[in-house]
């Protein structure tokens, strides 16, 4: 594999591009593996470099439906971050958060982490005592944090509404100068090669119509190319983690709801941090090509439809207006939607399904990009071992049973 | 916290306001709203009963809700409570709703602004989302009347809407 | 110049000149103008400048399909971003400048980039600037890349208006099919609405000489008048640009330069698109020169415009409607030249001006290349709206296949691009009967890129994507097509592909040798082209934005100089008068302390719960034992959710066997209301219970404070007032002048309070009385922030602040039900569970300070020893006026065992100390409430 770096960038110049290799092969499965990871997303494909990497697993495969990284690893708004209340989230996303910072290094593939840090807005005096509360708890965690006043906010942020006529009047915020965005389809792709590099096949247009179970075991999956064997399954299918599920036959906790997205043409920099806005239900970062990329909330109905629809993206977008009035004649360029699996109490689950050989990595919400590398890696120690990672440990689907939820929303004081 | 009191404009005495083009809004003051809830309360109202998007005529009539709620307009004086004779929660709310008549030949476009509305559609409900609000609606006395009952906190809100809504005409 | 006026009239108003400016130079057009018919009129080409490798760029389309000439347009001082040329119609006065160039699109000082274009390739910057940190490199980068620039300020008179409308059938483009469909629709009775997103219909049927023996202009204002007379409705300047779920389709309807444009949330039984096709490029090396252009673009330019964009002209095209276009082109007098492209590779040559076009040892001394590869059929709505699309090979285009609900293709955009067989397959469609296949005058010869070819050859010519960038994209296996347009950027840029998007297919399709419908497409993806944000935004910003709900009293407590702000969705007052805020509040307290605050509780929650079954429901409702509750008494209760977790907690009221009042908190009422109706349908008979929410019926008017009783004692309400006779925690119904009064002895504050409900309209007459009364005793309005701190000191929690998403209600000192209570009630089972088992749940505590300690901050966290692991936190803190010293609230780990613990306190890296107490400071023993 030709390494990257920009003495080979310049070599190749010099003769026409034609030295590079493929990013990764387009092998035909084998009939069995050690380990079979369903969806060749980026938790899907950093697991099995993980597996290979950490664990020396490499007779591994990744099936895919579509095209890699085309399910919620490319419709995501890219944003990266760990300002989490409770230890446990905060342990996790900050672990990715910290991969994340040497990962185009690690993979040898630029995933373009820009740590131009994460502003959320708080608008009155009840809002900053709770942001207190969380920029105390992240320091507690271990994660930075600043408490910011208006004029702070108003330096990271000049955008927003400063204005008497602001619905919302900003009286500061909580700022991650660690948080950030990352190129979203590099982080597919460079673990993809990563992978690839290592001897893991990853294979396209290839959709599991059927689990293969012996006595009571998942063995296998029947593909639409054929059968395909292997001690260890795992399932890394965000978006449709109940469709697997339910070929298990076992009930997951899971609702999917459409996520919808939003980028505008390409400007000129107007923006150096990514920026929450609660009450308007809106952030907003930009993007290194100049478009504003706008995420909000779920749309309010269940749904598999990875398409938009007009009234939540009015929500999202007047949200955006209100908020930031200067870009009231920005136009948007394109929206879309990912499909997001979302548990009961909005965290991740991470452990075996119910059905033995068979085990769940999925209900990410609408979080699953920023902890791509750290789900990759915990659920690559657990297909290896058979055991938690201490910090996989709290995810572990026995958490509904027991009620040890780990509900972030629930911190912000909203009872629900 | 902060002083707000500004940033809020203070709610004007309810008058009529006279738009352009004849559209008028206009503060109705009813005798009564009375909120009564059964089984079948539909079935069992002796008064004329109002769904979308006929034209209500008399004076004393019920609005269809739902399936066992509606509100009676300008009916007798009922004891609040739970009537077990007849079966039916009543409640008086005639200060719970505050209730505008639109009238005009672009009454229906305004309200265009805040719903997805038909009149070729009829319903046998006359609740409605308009402006984000939830309102009764419907026809009175004229095709080009539209008679609103909005909860009384939010009757700014939909009279500022309205506003809002005209000059786009 | 080459590009020029002629005589031709086309529909601009030559008697009204447009003077504007392009990059600092002045020019002039004519109302009818677009941006770019004006400057090619002017003799201008150079309109742009490419994203990556700042190439110059002249017009390529005459309309949406241009990707090359992006301007911010500058006009009465506000500047917008990203106008494309070809689309914006020329206004007096405008400023225009060329986006991403500097200091001009002619000569930009970047231009030096593309020398290095061979190391700048497709997804060059994955592979490297890696070391030593990304971040040393973003901020270049980033300058470098994006297009217009904004102002700073929001935009004035800058508000969209959004309606909702419907119509059976919606024709969506109105060229010759969209017209005739329309029309015919119309006579046969549908209601029928036609959009166009030019402000002249006609689509290209201006460059026609005539059409059934009209000329164009006369029989588009034929059919138009047929539409309208008829019934129908047609829409100039309006562009469809998505179809959603269930036939809703998106129409942003453009007014004057610099307005927003108007939303239409058109639902539609049918629709019909009439949306036409594009020429696509012909790919070519140099084929991105100022001067190579569209064929239809060039029809089009001289059509509307009367602009002739060449004299010695080029025409490079594989279809058979070169031919009209040849006629008309040389009837203006320009001198064509006939290529065939698919006999030989060709090649633009020049720079910034293109000197002609070679094929083999041939050249062709032109200075204009005009280009098609044959037309590509905009199929976009139908792909929103779920259409399939089908490969015509004897086209050479994907066209509508299979149909999604309600939609119907015509005309070109179904691949129709002989005008008699589109205008009998576009009445019939109309009419309502099945279009019968007719025969084709359209032939071309397949034309696609091929790899291999020498010299650079543009695929997307604002992203800069060139044919070795789709091989190297191959090379490197980036072969899904959403790979090579992630990959290489192509598609990507403002004009969504719409000219790039069929030759990068076809590109990859010869590359991997595979038949190319078999590469499949990309995803279409709304809008059709940008909108303005705010187009989704319009009225409901400022106060309409979450409003507010209103009091009853709020003209009396305006008059009493209220400091009015949002509490739980309504506008309240936080204190009265003018001074200190704190003081103010302070002086509040003391009043209500000392004698009684007179505070509007009007937002409390008045829920009824009402029928047979109203006992069963609440007690099922309740944590706490409801069924028990006897007429006129009153119980304080918790809410929960399934999860155990308390989600409201407030007074519920049995005013008779039946008939209950739920007093939930003033944030919750729509949550409570929601959550009641929710409960009554699920597990409960829902034909024995029922819920009047009657909050707004009801406005409150609290007095709270030892001279309580004294104050209510002056209104003339006939109640025995006596501890004995109207104890706490009961109710009192009565009636003055004929209007009931319901009067309530529950607290808030841990003094005496009676809350006093009356209907709304006569709340003002209450509340002067009650102030009147109050005025002896030295009593006063108070507002929320003076409450918030009488109910701290005694201890009483608020939902949400003083509890979390994980606070049950034993945390909270009530333990009874839990282990009592054997009906079951919501929440009941997730009470058991290991983690509400557990002895370390964070429970409610008091916290108190050392003598003369400042007040401990809210948010600040309870710590172990070692600093490292939070414990809790302060959830209410105050200076306590009625006490002189500091009291405050907190959810604490094992709270309920650590009673006397010192414990660390950290606040933004500061430790301070607190003692656990009880979560009450103001009459433990409750004598005042009582009293």
């Amino acid at each position: 594999m030709t390494r990257y770096s920009a003495f080979t960038v310049f070599r190749e110049g010099l003769r026409g591009q034609k030295g590079w290799d493929k990013a990764w092969r387009s092998p035909v499965p084998k009939p069995a593996y050690d380990v079979v990871i369903i969806g060749a997303g980026g938790h899907g494909l950093a697991t099995a470099y993980y597996l290979a990497k950490n664990h020396g697993i490499k007779d591994v495969a990744v099936i895919e439906k579509g095209w890699l990284g085309g399910g919620n690893t490319g419709r995501n708004t890219t944003v990266i971050r760990s300002n989490y209340f409770y230890p446990e989230s905060a342990a996790l996303y900050d672990f990715s958060v910290r991969l994340y910072e040497n990962l185009s290094r690690e993979l040898n593939y630029n995933v373009m982490f820009s740590q131009r840090g994460m502003v959320v807005t708080a608008h009155s005096e009840p809002e900053m005592e709770m942001a207190a509360r969380q920029v105390n708890a992240m320091r507690l965690n271990g994660v930075d944090a600043e408490f910011l006043d208006r004029d702070q906010v108003r330096k990271l942020a000049p955008l927003l509404n400063y204005g008497p006529d602001m619905r919302y009047p900003i009286h500061g915020g909580v700022f991650q100068p660690r948080a950030g965005t990352g190129r979203h389809d590099a982080v597919a792709w460079g673990f993809a090669r990563a992978a690839d590099a290592q001897g893991v096949d990853i294979i396209q247009n290839c959709q599991v119509l059927e689990l293969l179970t012996e006595g009571g075991r998942c063995v296998g999956v029947r593909t639409s190319q054929g059968e395909i064997r292997a001690s260890a399954i795992g399932a890394t299918v965000a978006g449709h983690s109940s469709v697997i599920a339910d070929m298990a036959q076992v009930d997951l906790p899971i609702t999917s709801y459409a996520l919808q997205a939003f980028v505008s043409e390409p400007l000129k920099p107007v923006l150096d941090t990514v920026v929450l806005c609660p009450p308007f239900g809106t952030y907003i970062s930009q993007s290194d090509k100049g478009g504003l990329v706008i995420g909000g909330g779920l749309d309010r109905v269940p749904s598999y439809g990875q398409r938009g629809n007009l009234p939540m993206q009015e929500a999202v977008l007047a949200g955006l207006v209100e908020m930031m009035p200067a870009l009231a004649s920005v136009k948007l360029l394109r929206h879309w939607a990912g499909i997001v699996d979302v548990t009961p109490d909005s965290s991740p689950i991470i452990g075996p399904s119910g059905l033995e050989g068979l085990y769940l990595n999925c209900g990410w919400g609408t979080g699953g990009f920023k902890a791509i590398p750290a789900g990759g890696y915990l659920f690559a120690h657990l297909l290896a071992t058979g055991h938690h990672h201490d910090l996989s440990r709290p995810f572990d689907p026995v958490r509904f049973t027991t009620g040890h939820l780990i509900d972030e929303g629930a911190a912000s004081g909203i009872a629900h | 916290m902060r002083d707000d009191s500004k940033k809020w404009d203070a709610p004007g005495a309810p008058t009529t306001l006279e738009m352009s083009d004849g559209l008028t809004i206009t503060p109705v003051q009813l005798a009564r709203q009375t909120l009564l809830s059964g089984v079948d309360v539909l079935g069992r109202t002796q008064h004329p009963i109002a769904a979308w998007s006929g034209v209500v005529t008399a004076q004393t009539y019920a609005l269809s809700l739902r399936r066992d709620r509606v509100l009676l307009v300008n009916g007798p004086a009922l004891a609040d409570g739970w009537h077990g004779d007849i079966a039916q929660a009543v409640s008086d709310v005639s200060d719970c709703y505050s209730v505008f008549d639109i009238r005009g030949d672009r009454a229906f476009s305004v309200l265009k602004r805040g719903a997805e509305l038909r009149l070729d559609v009829p319903s046998k409900s006359v609740a409605r989302l308009l402006f984000g609000l939830g309102v009764f609606l419907y026809r009175f006395e004229a095709t080009d009347t539209f008679r609103v009952h909005v909860f009384r906190g939010q009757a700014e809100t939909f009279f500022k809407s309205l506003k809002f809504a005209f000059p786009s005409l | 110049m080459t590009s020029h006026r002629t005589d031709r009239a086309g529909l601009i108003d030559r008697t009204q000149p447009r003077n504007f400016t392009f990059d600092g130079k002045a020019y002039r057009g004519f109302e009818g103008d677009t941006l770019a018919s004006a400057l090619l009129a002017n003799g201008v080409r150079v309109m742009g400048r490419s994203f990556k490798y700042h190439r110059p760029r002249g017009p390529w389309g005459a309309w949406v399909d241009d990707p090359n000439a992006i301007m911010t347009v500058t006009l009465d001082g506000r500047s917008f971003p990203n106008c494309p040329a070809a689309t914006t119609p020329l206004v007096e006065d405008m400023q225009a400048r060329a986006v991403n160039a500097w200091p001009s699109a002619a000569f930009d000082i970047k231009a030096g980039l593309d020398l290095f274009h061979r190391w700048l390739g497709a997804g060059f910057y994955y592979k490297t600037f890696m070391w030593p940190d990304w971040h040393l490199f973003e901020p270049m980068i980033r300058k470098m890349a994006g297009l217009g620039d904004i102002s700073r300020d929001a935009p004035k008179n800058y508000t969209a208006d959004q309606v909702h409308d419907h119509c059976e059938v919606l024709v969506i483009g109105g060229g010759a099919a969209g017209l005739a469909c329309a029309r015919a629709a119309a006579e046969a009775g549908r209601g029928v609405v036609l959009v166009d997103d030019h402000p002249i219909f006609g689509g290209g049927l201006h460059q026609s000489v005539q059409i059934e023996d009209r000329t164009p202009s006369e029989w588009i204002a034929d059919q138009l008048a047929a539409i309208m007379g008829a019934g129908g409705r047609v829409l100039p300047t309006t562009t469809a640009f998505g179809v959603y779920d269930h036939g809703l389709v998106g129409l942003a309807e453009y007014g004057a330069f610099g307005t927003a444009p108007h939303l239409h949330r058109m639902r539609a039984d049918r629709i019909v698109l009439a949306t036409g096709a594009l020429d696509r490029p012909v790919t070519f090396a140099g084929n991105d020169r100022p001067g190579v252009m569209a064929v239809d673009a060039a029809c089009e330019y001289l059509a509307r415009y009367g602009v002739l964009v060449g004299r010695r002209i080029a025409l490079a095209s594989n279809n058979s409607l070169a031919d009209a276009a040849e006629a008309m082109l040389t009837q203006a007098g320009a001198k064509i030249t006939r290529i065939s492209p698919q006999d030989g590779a060709i090649r633009a040559l020049g720079g910034k001006q293109l000197k002609g076009l070679a094929q083999g040892l041939r050249r062709h001394e032109v200075d204009t290349v005009l280009a098609s590869g044959g037309l590509t059929p905009l199929v976009h709505l139908w792909r929103h709206a779920g259409g399939k699309l089908d490969w015509c090979a004897a086209r050479q285009a994907f066209l509508p296949g299979a149909a999604p609900d309600g939609m119907v293709a015509i005309g070109a955009a179904n691949g129709t691009f002989d005008l008699d067989q589109a205008l009998s397959e576009a009445r019939a469609i109309g009419a309502g009967n099945a279009s019968d296949a007719a025969a084709r005058t359209y032939s071309l010869t397949p034309l696609w890129p091929e790899p291999g070819d020498k010299g650079r050859q543009w695929i997307d010519f604002q992203h800069d994507v060139t044919l070795k960038d789709v091989e190297l994209a191959a090379r490197e296996n980036y072969v899904s097509v959403e790979h090579l347009k992630r990959y290489t950027t192509l598609g990507m840029a403002s004009d969504q592909g719409k000219t790039s998007n069929m030759a990068g297919l076809a590109a990859m399709a010869a590359i991997q040798d595979r038949p190319l419908p078999e590469v499949g497409t990309t995803t279409f993806r709304p809008p059709f082209v940008p909108v303005p944000f705010e187009m989704y935004h319009g009225h409901h910003g400022k106060q309409l934005w979450h409003p507010l709900k209103r009091l009853a009293l709020e003209p009396q407590h305006r008059a009493a100089g209220a400091a009015l702000g949002e509490y739980g969705g309504w506008l309240r007052p936080g204190w009265y008068g003018t001074g200190n805020r704190g003081d103010l509040i302070r002086r509040e307290v003391l009043s209500a302390r000392n004698a009684a605050g007179i505070f509007d509780a009007s937002p409390l929650g008045k829920i009824e719960v009402m029928g047979p079954d109203a006992e069963d429901f609440v007690n099922f409702i309740y944590y706490n034992t409801i069924r028990t509750l006897k007429p006129g008494n009153i119980r304080y209760g918790f809410m929960l959710t399934e999860g155990g977790i308390v989600m409201d907690d407030g007074v519920i009221a049995r005013l008779t066997e039946n008939r209950f009042v739920i007093s939930c908190s003033s944030g919750h009422v729509d949550s409570v209301r929601e959550h009641l109706e929710a409960w009554r349908q699920d597990g409960n008979n829902p034909d024995r219970i029922f819920i009047h929410d009657l909050t707004q019926q009801w406005s409150t008017v609290t007095i709270t404070g030892p001279k309580a009783r004294d104050i209510l004692a002056k209104l003339p309400l006939g109640l025995d007032l006596s501890a004995q006779a109207f104890p706490h925690m009961t109710v009192q119904e009565t009636q003055r002048e004929e209007t009931p009064i319901r009067i309530a002895r529950v607290s808030f504050t841990g003094d005496i309070s009676y809350e006093i409900s009356i209907r709304s309209s006569r709340a003002s007459d209450l509340w002067d009385k009650v102030v009147a009364a109050g005025e002896p005793h030295g009593a006063t309005p108070i507002g929320i922030e003076a409450l918030s701190i009488l109910r701290a000191e005694k201890g009483y929690i608020m939902v949400g602040k003083d509890t979390d998403g994980e606070t049950m209600p034993h945390d909270l000192g009530i333990t009874i039900p839990r282990l009592k209570k054997k009906p079951a009630y919501i929440g009941d089972r997730s009470l058991h569970s290991d983690k509400a088992n557990l002895p370390d749940r964070k429970a409610l505590v008091g916290l108190a300070v050392g003598d003369g300690d400042k007040v401990l901050p809210t948010g600040a966290h309870i710590v172990d020893g070692t600093l490292s692991r939070s414990l809790g936190y302060v959830t209410s803190s105050y200076d306590s006026p009625t006490l002189g010293h500091p009291v405050a609230l907190g959810l604490l780990e094992n709270g309920s065992a650590r009673t006397g613990e010192i414990v660390s306190v950290w606040h933004m890296g500061e430790t301070r100390q607190a003692t656990v107490c009880a979560a009450c400071f103001f009459d433990p023993e409750g004598e005042r409430l009582h009293a």
